[in-house]
C-alpha cells in the first residue's frame, strides 16, 4: 500500500492541513481531514516534476495536494501512465551523460551565434541603415569603432558600400 | 513541509512603521544551480533542436522551478500556465508582426493604418500578458489575479503616452510609474487585493540618479580614447578599452536602476491588511552583475543557470513580507473576476513585462 503525508488545499481557501494520504485499490483516501476524503486515481492529475520541487496532485473541484515525497509520486504517476512528453524530459533530466552532451552542444550553438550571428546582424544592421551626409563625412572616424564591434574585414566592406553610394 | 525562521523584534525596529502587530516572515530561495543548470541544458537544447517551438515548455518549466522553490511562510509559489496556450500566442504575434511588416511596405493610407492598429493593440497586449502572468501564479493553491478593464487599461496607457511624447521622452520614468501603478492596483491574490503606495517624483528620482552617473562616465570614455589615440595605438585597439569600461558602466547602471526601482516596487506594496518591505542594494546588484557577465562570457554561456540562481537568490533575501493576523485568502468570487482577468488564462501568453 502507498502512504504518504501532503498538504491539503480544499480550493476554497489557502488555508492548509496537513494529511495523511494513502492508495487503496486505485483509489487515494485523505485522512485527518473533518470529512474524510477519496477520489480515484485516474481523476487526480499530476503536476509535471521539475527538478526537486514539490509535486502538485490536483484533486477535482480545485482541491490540491502538494508533497515533497518525489518517490511515491513518480510511482503514482507511472500507474496512471506517463505522457510521452514527461517521460522523454524526465529521462533526459535524469541522464547526467546525456546532459553533458548536450550542454557542449549548447555550448557550441552560444559560442556560433556570438562569433558568427552576432557579427553577421550587427553588419546587416549597418547596411541597412541609411547613411546621412554627416554620417558619410564621418565614417573615417566611425572605421575604428565599427572595426573593434563587426572586425576589420566587414568595416571596410561597409566603408566600400557607403563610398559606393555617396563617392 | 520546511519552515523558514520568522524574523524578529529587530526587523520591526528598523521598518519603523511595521509594529508588533505584525508577523515578519522573509522569502527564501531554495533552487540550487547545478539543478537548474540540468533543466536549463534539456530546455535550450530542445528549443534549438525543435526551432523554438518547445520555448512555450522551456518557459513554463523554468518559471515552475523558479517559483516552485521561492518560499515564504512556509509555502512555496507554483507556476500554472499552459505552455500550448503560450506557444498559441506565440505565433499569433508572430504572425501578426510579419503581416504588419509586409504591409507597412504599402501605400502611406497602409502604413497609418498599420500604426493605429499597433497604437490599438499595444496596450491591449501588454495589460494581457500582466494578466496571464497573474493568473498562471499560484500561493497556497490560490491564483493571482488581475482585474483591469478594457477602458482602464486604454486610459493607463493614453496617460503613460501622452506624458512620454510630449516631452520628447523626458517623462518617461512618470509613464513608468502610472503603468506600474495601474497594474498593480488592479492586482489581487484570490479576493486580497494589491495596494500600492508610492509617488512619481520618487520613480523620477531613482531614474535621474542613474542617469546622473552617466555623466562622469562619458568624460572617462572620450579621456580614454583621446589617450589611446595621442599613444598611437592601432584603431581597433584603441576602441577596445573605452568599450570594455562601457559595458562595465553600462552594468553599473543597470544595477543602480534595478536596485532603485525594486526597492520603491516592492516598499509600496500592500496585500489586504500585509505588508511586503525590500533592502534592495545597488553595490549587491554591482558585484552580482559583474560577475556573473564575466564568468557566464568565460564559460561560452555555460554559466548562465548559475547566475540566474545567484540572482534569485539575493532577490528572495531582499524581500520581507510582514503579516498581520493570518496569511489567508479565499477564491475570489465569480462576480469579481471580470471577462477580461479570466480570459486570461487560457488565452495565452504575451510576456511583455510591465514594471516589475
Amino acid at each position: 500500500m502507498i502512504e504518504f503525508s501532503a498538504n491539503y488545499y480544499d480550493g476554497v481557501s489557502s488555508r492548509e492541513r496537513d494529511v495523511s494520504v494513502w492508495l487503496e485499490q486505485d483509489k487515494l483516501h485523505l485522512r485527518d481531514l473533518d470529512v474524510p476524503k477519496s477520489y480515484p486515481l485516474s481523476v487526480v492529475r499530476i503536476a509535471p516534476r521539475v527538478g526537486s520541487t514539490f509535486r502538485a496532485l490536483l484533486l477535482p473541484g480545485g482541491g490540491r495536494l502538494v508533497t515533497y515525497d518525489r518517490r511515491i509520486v513518480d510511482e503514482l504517476e507511472r500507474r496512471q501512465g506517463v505522457p510521452r512528453l514527461t517521460a522523454v524530459l524526465r529521462r533526459l533530466d535524469d541522464n547526467a551523460a546525456l546532459v553533458a552532451v548536450l550542454a557542449v552542444l549548447v555550448a557550441a550553438a552560444l559560442l556560433g551565434a556570438a562569433l558568427r550571428v552576432l557579427p553577421a546582424l550587427t553588419e546587416g544592421a549597418l547596411n541597412v541603415v541609411p547613411l546621412t551626409a554627416g554620417a558619410v563625412a564621418s565614417r573615417d572616424a566611425q572605421r575604428p569603432a565599427r572595426a573593434a564591434l563587426i572586425g576589420g574585414h566587414a568595416a571596410r566592406a561597409h566603408a566600400d558600400h557607403a563610398a559606393g553610394r555617396f563617392g | 513541509m520546511q519552515r523558514e525562521q520568522e524574523s524578529g523584534p529587530a526587523a520591526n525596529d528598523r521598518l519603523g512603521p511595521i509594529t508588533d502587530a505584525y508577523r515578519s516572515v522573509a522569502f527564501r530561495f531554495t533552487g540550487r544551480a547545478s539543478e537548474y543548470f540540468r533543466i536549463w541544458v534539456v530546455n535550450t537544447a530542445l528549443t534549438l533542436l525543435t526551432l523554438g517551438v518547445f520555448s512555450a515548455w522551456a518557459k513554463v518549466r523554468t518559471k515552475q522551478y523558479f517559483y516552485r522553490n521561492t518560499v515564504v511562510d512556509g509555502s512555496a509559489f507554483d507556476y500554472v500556465g499552459n505552455p500550448t496556450a503560450i506557444l498559441r500566442a506565440r505565433a499569433l504575434t508572430a504572425a501578426g508582426l510579419a503581416a504588419m511588416l509586409v504591409i507597412s511596405h504599402g501605400s502611406v493610407g497602409l502604413k497609418l493604418g498599420v500604426l493605429a492598429l499597433t497604437a490599438l493593440t499595444v496596450p491591449w497586449l501588454l495589460f494581457r500578458s500582466v494578466g496571464f502572468h497573474a493568473n498562471s501564479t499560484m500561493y497556497r493553491n490560490i491564483r493571482f489575479g488581475f482585474d483591469g478593464r478594457a477602458a482602464e487599461v486604454y486610459r493607463s496607457f493614453a496617460a503613460a503616452a501622452c506624458w512620454y511624447l510630449l516631452t520628447c521622452g523626458l517623462a518617461y520614468p512618470h509613464a513608468a510609474f502610472i503603468l506600474t501603478r495601474d497594474v498593480l492596483t488592479r492586482c489581487r491574490w484570490g479576493e486580497l487585493r494589491f495596494d500600492w503606495k508610492n509617488s512619481g517624483a520618487r520613480y523620477v528620482g531613482a531614474h535621474v540618479l542613474a542617469g546622473a552617473l552617466a555623466l562622469p562616465m562619458y568624460s572617462v570614455l572620450s579621456a580614454l580614447s583621446l589617450a589611446a589615440e595621442r599613444l598611437g595605438w592601432r584603431d581597433d585597439l584603441r576602441m577596445l578599452p573605452p568599450l570594455v569600461l562601457f559595458c562595465v558602466y553600462l552594468i553599473v547602471l543597470a544595477a543602480a536602476l534595478r536596485a532603485g526601482l525594486k526597492n520603491l516596487l516592492y516598499n509600496g506594496l500592500e496585500l489586504g491588511d500585509h505588508v511586503v518591505t525590500a533592502d534592495f542594494r545597488t553595490w549587491e546588484f554591482v558585484k552580482l552583475y559583474l560577475t556573473n557577465t564575466l564568468l557566464v562570457v568565460l564559460s561560452c554561456g555555460l554559466l548562465i543557470p548559475w547566475a540566474r540562481v545567484r540572482v534569485a537568490a539575493y532577490e528572495a533575501s531582499c524581500l520581507t513580507l510582514h503579516v498581520r493576523g493570518e496569511l489567508v485568502a479565499k477564491v475570489a468570487p465569480p462576480n469579481e473576476r471580470t471577462a477580461l482577468g479570466e480570459g486570461f488564462s487560457n488565452l495565452g501568453d504575451f510576456d511583455l513585462g510591465v514594471g516589475t
